[in-house]
């Protein structure tokens, strides 16, 4: 049967590849890219088969006119990012295969209890998928199964509905008939005001309160308050773009709320704040190493 | 008020670069055939972000739109976009 064996929570700010190819980048920037390669390394480790990741589409291809909320990729192949992506911020390219037996079985099985997810066959990977593939898996060389999710146009489902989609696809990954260890990228941030008046509020303030709260109830604090708190109307009261973290409880649902087995905070005057989790193997199955 | 009309200009602008070169060259030519209020229409042809957003467009393809037309990210950009935003609080954007 398949497994979990590494899941991961990043941010995907589009702005961050072309910012690192700068001689000497700012110290939030550099430590962006410290925590993509300590889990670059520690996905390598956990020699996942294929990589399930889920991200927003940012109205790139999804839009109110035929808006799933939640939509499972199932063509041969994945590719990114769009051409207007590359052209404003000098993303590259990505391509590689995804793993279709699973992306049908999530689909065929998920239908029948748990999710009536959306699927596509045509469809491309914009900056949500690309820049944490790109900076986790380099190498294009594992099967993807892409999973969007809709945090920008309400209505929005609430943190509740994330949590629970991550519970029920860990469910379905793990009844998945063939041996075969599942590597999770989930994609989102912390508070973000892209296109919003408060948008540069992170020169003065690098973290908002709210980060600074979510943040310790990550940790410490209650999970189940913390879901229950992260409707869209309450995370855009935080930024116009903060619905972007109930990605981040789409992972907790899948671990069982267990607390991170590293994580870390890229924040400074430079950049929104860049949120990074990790759970191992023994932590997302219940076993501490 | 037609906010999605409002928002799928802006999503054309962004994406398409053929709609953005025609925008460009005849903001009101490209917007004449859209269902939009006088007020949409003048906003979106005078690229007054300001506006838009006190409209309620959503922010994320106000940002896009704005970011197609400056031809590429820059944090001079993103100050001057930010400017026009000032004092503005953000409202409703369901379409």
């Amino acid at each position: 049967m398949a497994r979990l064996v590494e899941v991961v929570c990043v941010p995907h700010d589009p702005t961050i590849p072309a910012g690192l190819r700068a001689a000497e980048p700012p110290k939030a920037l550099a430590e962006t890219r410290d925590a993509f390669e300590h889990l670059r390394g520690r996905l390598k480790e956990a020699s996942p088969d294929v990589l399930l990741v889920a991200a927003g589409d940012h109205l790139n291809q999804w839009f109110m006119h035929n808006m799933p909320q939640f939509l499972i990729g199932k063509a041969p192949r994945a590719a990114g990012p769009f051409d207007h992506e590359r052209e404003l911020f000098g993303l590259d390219a990505y391509d590689t295969e995804i793993e279709g037996a699973l992306a049908r079985h999530l689909l065929d099985r998920g239908v029948e209890k748990h999710s009536d997810f959306a699927y596509s066959n045509e469809f491309t990977l914009d900056h949500g998928f690309v820049v944490p593939l790109s900076m986790l898996r380099p190498e294009q060389d594992l099967p993807v199964v892409p999973l969007f999710t809709n945090v920008m146009a309400p209505p929005v489902a609430p943190g509740t509905r994330f949590h629970a989609l991550g519970v029920a696809v860990r469910e379905l990954v793990e009844r998945f008939d063939q041996d075969l260890r599942v590597a999770v990228i989930t994609s989102g941030h912390m508070s973000n005001s892209i296109g919003g008046p408060r948008m540069l509020d992170f020169v003065k303030d690098p973290l908002s309160e709210w980060d600074r709260r979510t943040w310790e109830q990550l940790h410490d604090g209650d999970v189940g308050e913390l879901v229950a708190e992260c409707t869209f109307e309450r995370l855009y009261e935080q930024g116009n773009g903060t619905a972007g973290f109930l990605d981040y409880l789409f992972a907790l649902g899948l671990v069982g709320d267990a607390r991170p087995t590293w994580s870390a905070l890229a924040a400074g005057p430079t950049q929104p704040p860049a949120g990074f989790l990790r759970w191992d193997e023994a932590t997302v199955n219940g076993v501490r190493a | 008020m037609s906010r999605y009309e409002v928002d799928k200009a802006l999503w054309d602008v962004y994406r398409d670069a053929s709609a953005a070169k025609q925008y460009r060259r005849d903001p009101v030519g490209f917007l004449a055939p859209r269902d939009l209020s006088d007020e949409e229409r003048e906003a979106l042809a005078a690229r007054d972000v300001r506006r838009l957003v006190a409209l309620g467009s959503h922010p994320f393809l106000t940002y896009n739109f704005a970011l197609r037309l400056a031809g590429g990210f820059s944090m001079p950009f993103v100050q001057d976009y930010v400017g026009q935003l000032q004092g503005l609080v953000v409202g409703d954007i369901t379409t």
